[in-house]
């Protein structure tokens, strides 16, 4: 149950978009240009017996600084806080957690870090994991496997550290209990520690994908005596190839090299630059121009935003080099209120009648940063299987009036009303809001469209009690782990309408049952099967897929080693070095 | 043979003064013509004016406004911009010729030679600088002497002007001073280098009464004490009578009347004087209509062909031939009498005066 | 004069107090939830309830009222959630977004702004008063009206777009950051060069013509006419005379100018990457980050209300004519 947008505010907010609010629709391209690079299907793959040190990246040289750009500025660099994409990438570079992702061939690939990948008990409630050789932190101490259980129950201090990841509410022992370190003290049922070496921790419920949720910083090892509560985030304890130097919150920040990590237990990263510099707040499309413009130290720059239409033209010839692609995990979906509207012919209608190339064009979809979609499942989490699109259901087309007209007619629905909620005080939102609108007027619905202010819109779209039928929220989602089930237990089982993540809001018993049976199975089983049940839910139309997200953002022409890390939609920043 | 007693209503009446005077002109303007291009055409705002004045004698030159009066006392000083202005005919100022002399030379001059007091001196003096520093700096440019040494000579002017408690005012700003103790600095900063020329441009027209009195009575003491010329410039008729020697009306950029001011007060020879004692509003005496002289004077892009003041005179057709717009009469005798000259083309002016324009004076 | 200080200096803190005051009551009229803000995406009613407590945001407005202004003279304790937080005085608040004290983030950033500020003024200032008073003097001239025709060409021209040029082409400039100037002065002149050259060239325009009308006003005054007949040199009658009073208006209008500069520095700092208060509110903004912005006005009011004191007094210093209280 999680969203990851790399804005922290306003969940309308288009992730994949460069946020400035008056980016222009790109030039109209075909897609279908080879060049843009179809997403790949892959397999999710683990190694567990991976180890340090990571491969050498080709080319790759020491030294040198490295720029980082943004215009929006990540909340919090406290691990325990983060969630959020890009504080999850910049800390791969300062934190290790018990496992992480390494990216072989441009795919993520889970690998022990600090421990191994974990073996689970026969009742599927007790996962022991040992940690795989000692490490130290930045200050030349060593970790203890303490560490790893502080941080866990560190974890449960929402109220201190109200933005990071909650799925250990629900699924450790006492998670609903337990409010953490300071306030309810150091005896936690949910996680201990046996010997130097081994952490246990104990579920209320299955869950086969705790080795992937282990890679959050959130699991970061934590001395208790160095906590400084909600100080810690200035100066967090590093066990990664760097550390932090100079920090401004919501400013800036720099990291220099950690000599205290041991490149040899270390599978994933690397420890090229110097010196990484990140600079939050300036203006988004300025900045990507001069990273791609890459005078003097901007060629050794990267902006980690999507890059923005306008800049879009200018990519040819040399300049093509420094657009980095990749995968990004999330997928935009026109939500159907199944509980109001019964009738699946007239979700059918209402799948025939979105003009999704004019809704794209208006949204400032373009080649790079998107992709319609015909599945649940995003290229990129296996699972993905590219099945026979269902009608009305590619994310593309000029819609079909006449035809919605008459299913409607013949299911005697016509005139059937249908509302949603958009933000009237922003350009694009109401632009998509008038052009659905008049699709669906001319396709014989009756169309009632409320506008409200940005301030209001995320209030409106959580409450699943609202007068509206289409397009509530999550209007778009972003898994955690690149498995099936950071998607479709979470999105379409019935308690998703409590959680707040109903896709369709079921309330299908049978569909509960078969989706916790395959989530029961461990990860390379369910895989095949989470496919088949994603074709067989999008054949009930209860929510219309859209586009995929793509990462394309420019770095700087001397920057080397530039893959994407899939799991976030972000540049891989460990991967990074100054080629010049 | 006329009566000499004046029709100048608002001066006080006291005894003539001692009239002294040199014969050597220190002051000798030549044929002085002043000229300004503007984008509407050239403004002739001197026309060929001549005259002489020596030390110890005080020179009125009276007109109304545009009629090249302060136009011709600026040049003396050099003050127009050489970019904007053109001069022809010369100027000699202890035999210096001002006109052409070049800006340095021209800095030596002012204020030493020659020096200017200005009609407000409120306006005149900076706002932002005490009193007694305007009049160091005047004397330090010239002078090279310590501060202490030109503060104690700043004091000392403004004792001489009659300013009381001088060691406290001279570190007074302009604005703390009344009218007519600001016009009093505005002359110790002008005397403060012993100019033996000294030209004062209508100095009490922003006074009132009483203070003017005694402006005058300084500017004729100090002109005793050092010994120097002045030219005063006015409109004032009453003024004229009670401080100066010579008078020398002007009107439309030309002399039109020169000589000893009692003869010319006493008994005008030109149409424009006439018409000048006939506006005086009488104090005494039966009330009357007032009798302006009819007419505007003319702008000075287009002064009028032959005499200039033909369009208003009401005795032009008393020359034949229509000469008063054809041909500009020349500044001479125009009586038996030398020592005053006029610009006139009527004859025997002397009798018109006598049998006309006297009696109906009030 | 020190009474008349006082008194100023008295009803400048009750303009703040007011401004302050009236924009809390904005806050409140907002639609927006502050706790709902920081509770996130996955908000429970729970978590929302402690939220709301911990910030005091349960308490009628008048009490909330006063406890910031308590909090700005004696500092403020927040707690959450077993955790205490300390905010010393002056206590603008905790940022709901980056969970540190306003008065800390405020303080990092105006030392930006200050620093942009005061060197593109010097620039303007400087550039706008030479050109001006020299075309003054040249009047008429080719050279005049050459002066004239380009401070109206380049004060024409959108501030933004002077500022993307110079960001994007001019890569002759040193690199634009910002570095203490207590750190290395050099640094941060030459950090900070392209953004005072930015907002120096296009402030110039006005000041050129301020000081341009304002020279040929002065020169056409009786009293440098006076000072001419004194015989002094023509350049101490520009200069000493001229100038002097030539510049009184334009110094006034300075003074405010640069407050106003003060507070509006968000093109510059945002395209420069200047990390200064524009672009902190700005993010405040966008995140909805009410403290912050709070924070934001009460410095801006500040700013304001002490330039006008500044420039009242620099009136009387400059002009003695004027005489204050």
């Amino acid at each position: 149950m999680a969203r990851r947008f790399k804005v922290a505010v306003a969940a309308t907010a288009a992730a994949a978009l460069g946020l400035s609010g008056c980016g222009s629709p790109s030039a109209k391209n075909d897609s279908g240009k080879a060049d843009t690079g179809q997403i790949q299907a892959q397999q999710s793959a683990t190694d567990p017996d991976a180890k340090g040190p990571a491969p050498d990246v080709a080319g790759a040289k020491k030294g040198g600084t490295i720029t980082v750009y943004a215009q929006t500025t990540p909340s919090t660099l406290d691990p325990t806080d983060t969630y959020y994409t890009d504080s999850n990438e910049i800390e791969k570079l300062t934190f290790r957690t018990p496992t992480q992702y390494a990216i072989r061939k441009g795919q993520p690939v889970l690998v022990p870090d600090l421990t191994d990948l974990g073996t689970v008990s026969s009742d599927n409630l007790t996962w022991t994991f040992k940690m795989k050789g000692t490490f130290k932190y930045e200050d030349g101490t060593d970790v203890k496997v303490e560490d790893l259980a502080y941080a866990v129950k560190r974890s449960f201090a929402h109220d201190v550290f109200p933005n990071g990841p909650a799925y250990q509410l629900s699924y450790f022992k006492d998670g609903d209990k337990y409010k953490g370190p300071y306030a309810s003290g150091d005896n936690y049922a949910g996680v201990e520690t046996q010997g130097t070496d081994t952490l246990i921790i104990h579920l209320a419920k299955p869950f086969s994908d705790l080795p992937f949720y282990l890679t959050f910083p959130a699991f970061t090892p934590i001395p208790k005596a160095k906590d400084t509560k909600q100080d810690y985030k200035n100066h967090p304890l590093s066990t990664g190839p760097y550390m932090f130097d100079q920090f401004v919150p919501g400013t800036s920040l720099t990291l220099k090299k950690n000599p205290n990590w041991d490149p040899a237990t270390d599978p994933v990263r690397h420890q090229y630059a110097d010196t990484w510099s990140f600079k939050w707040g300036g203006e988004l499309v300025s900045t990507q121009q001069k990273v791609l413009n890459s005078a003097g130290d901007d060629a050794n720059a990267i902006q980690y935003e999507e890059i923005d239409a306008s800049l879009v033209p200018q990519l040819t010839g040399e300049k093509k080099k420094q657009l980095l692609t990749g995968e990004s995990p999330c997928l935009y979906v026109l939500n159907i209120d199944t509980r109001k509207i019964t009738d699946i012919n007239v979700r059918k209608a209402i799948a025939k009648a979105q003009p999704w190339d004019a809704l794209s064009k208006a949204n400032g979809n373009n080649e790079y940063t998107s992709e319609p979609a015909s599945t649940f499942l995003p290229p990129g989490v296996p699972g993905h299987t590219k099945y026979t699109p269902f009608p009305d259901l590619t994310g593309t087309g000029a819609g079909d009036p006449e035809g919605a007209k008459k299913i409607l007619t013949d299911a005697n629905k016509l005139g059937f009303e249908v509302s949603w909620y958009y933000d009237n005080t922003k350009p694009i939102p109401q632009q998509i809001s008038n052009i659905r609108a008049d699709a669906m007027t001319k396709a014989g619905f009756k169309v009632k469209a409320i506008g409200v202010a940005t301030a209001d819109l995320r209030a409106k779209v959580s409450d699943y009690d609202a007068p509206v039928n289409l397009n509530q929220g999550p209007r778009g989602w972003c898994s955690d782990w690149p498995t099936g089930s950071s998607w479709l237990p979470v999105m379409f089982q019935s308690k998703a309408i409590d959680e707040g993540t109903a896709w369709g809001f079921l309330q299908d018993k049978t569909l509960d049952q078969k989706i916790e049976d395959v989530a029961k199975l461990p990860t390379n089983e369910a895989t095949g099967k989470w496919a088949a049940l994603d074709q067989e839910i999008m054949g009930q139309y209860v929510a219309l897929p859209w586009y995929y997200t793509k990462m394309a953002i420019v770095v700087g022409s001397g920057i080397g080693g530039a893959v994407g890390d899939a799991t976030v939609g972000m540049p891989f920043l460990p991967d990074l070095f100054v080629s010049s | 043979m006329s009566d000499q007693t004046l029709r100048a209503p608002q001066t006080v009446t006291r005894a003539p003064r001692a009239r002294h005077g040199d014969e050597e002109a220190y002051l000798e303007v030549t044929d002085l013509h002043v000229q300004f291009p503007t984008a509407d055409g050239r403004v002739h705002a001197v026309q060929g004016l001549s005259y002489s004045l020596p030390l110890r004698r005080t020179l009125a030159i009276v007109g109304e406004s545009g009629s090249g009066k302060s136009v011709s006392s600026m040049a003396i000083l050099g003050l127009h911009d050489p970019k904007s202005t053109w001069i022809s005919g010369s100027i000699k100022v202890g035999g210096k010729e001002i006109v052409g002399m070049s800006q340095k030379d021209l800095m030596h001059y002012r204020g030493v030679d020659a020096a200017m007091i200005f009609q407000d001196p409120q306006s005149s003096l900076h706002p932002y600088f005490t009193v007694g520093d305007q009049i160091m700096e005047s004397y330090r440019t010239h002078n090279n002497v310590s501060k202490r040494a030109a503060k104690a000579r700043a004091i000392d002017m403004l004792g001489r002007v009659g300013i009381p408690n001088p060691g406290r005012r001279v570190s007074q700003y302009p604005h703390e001073f009344s009218g007519g103790m600001r016009q009093r600095a505005m002359i110790a900063m002008a005397l403060v280098n012993d100019p033996k020329l000294l030209i004062a441009d209508e100095p009490t027209t922003a006074l009132d009464v009483t203070v003017q009195a005694q402006i005058l009575d300084l500017i004729a003491d100090l002109q005793r004490d050092f010994g120097s010329a002045v030219v005063f410039i006015t409109h004032d008729l009453g003024v004229v009578a009670e401080i100066s020697d010579d008078i020398l009306v002007m009107y439309a950029g030309s002399a039109i009347e020169h000589g000893p001011v009692d003869k010319i007060l006493g008994q005008p020879l030109h149409p424009y004087s006439w018409g000048l004692l006939e506006s005086i509003p009488a104090v005494s005496g039966t009330p009357g209509p007032l009798h302006p002289i009819p007419g505007t004077p003319p702008s000075l892009l287009a002064v009028p062909s032959g005499c200039p003041f033909h369009p208003r005179c009401e005795y032009r057709d008393r020359v034949p031939d229509d000469l008063c717009r054809t041909l500009k009469p020349e500044l001479i005798p125009r009586t038996a009498d030398t020592g005053r000259t006029s610009r006139c083309h009527l004859k025997e002016p002397d009798r018109i005066f006598e049998t006309e324009v006297l009696p109906r004076l009030p | 004069m020190l009474l008349y200080i006082l008194r100023r200096v008295l009803s400048a803190i009750s303009v703040v107090i007011v401004t302050v005051v009236a924009s809390f009551m904005l806050f409140f009229v907002a639609p927006t939830d502050p706790a709902g803000v920081i509770c996130g995406p996955r908000c429970t009613p729970e978590r929302l309830a402690d939220i709301t407590r911990s910030l005091d945001l349960d308490q009628p407005a008048l009490e909330q009222i006063g406890l910031y202004f308590k909090g700005i003279v004696a500092g403020r304790t927040y707690t959450a959630g077993g955790v205490e937080r300390h905010c010393d005085a002056p206590c603008l608040g905790y940022s709901y977004v980056l969970g540190v004290p306003v008065t800390d983030l405020l303080a990092r950033a105006v030392p930006v702004t200050l620093s942009i500020v005061i060197g593109g003024a010097t620039i303007y200032l400087l550039v706008g008063v030479l050109v001006g008073t020299t075309a003054a003097r040249l009047r008429g001239t080719s050279l005049d009206r050459a002066a004239v025709g380009s401070s109206l060409v380049i004060g024409s021209v959108p501030y933004f777009v002077v500022a993307l040029i110079i960001a994007l082409y001019a890569t002759f400039l040193p690199k634009s950051q910002y570095t203490s100037f207590f750190q290395n002065p050099g640094a941060w002149a030459s950090g900070l060069l392209a953004a005072w050259l930015c907002l120096g060239l296009t402030n110039s325009a006005s000041y050129t013509r301020y000081s341009r009308a304002s020279m040929i006003e002065a020169m056409g005054q009786d009293f440098t006419r006076t000072a001419r007949s004194k015989g002094i040199s023509e350049r101490r009658v520009v200069y000493r005379h001229g100038l002097r009073a030539a510049m009184t208006p334009v110094v006034t209008i300075f003074g405010i100018d640069v407050a106003y500069q003060l507070v509006n520095t968000i093109f510059t700092e945002r395209i420069f990457q200047l990390p200064g208060l524009g672009l902190r509110l700005l993010n405040a903004f966008n995140q909805y980050d009410l403290p912050v912005l709070m924070g934001g006005v009460i410095v801006g009011a500040v700013v304001l209300v002490t330039m006008n004191l500044v420039v009242d007094i620099l009136y009387t210093v400059l002009d003695p004519r004027v005489r204050l209280g």
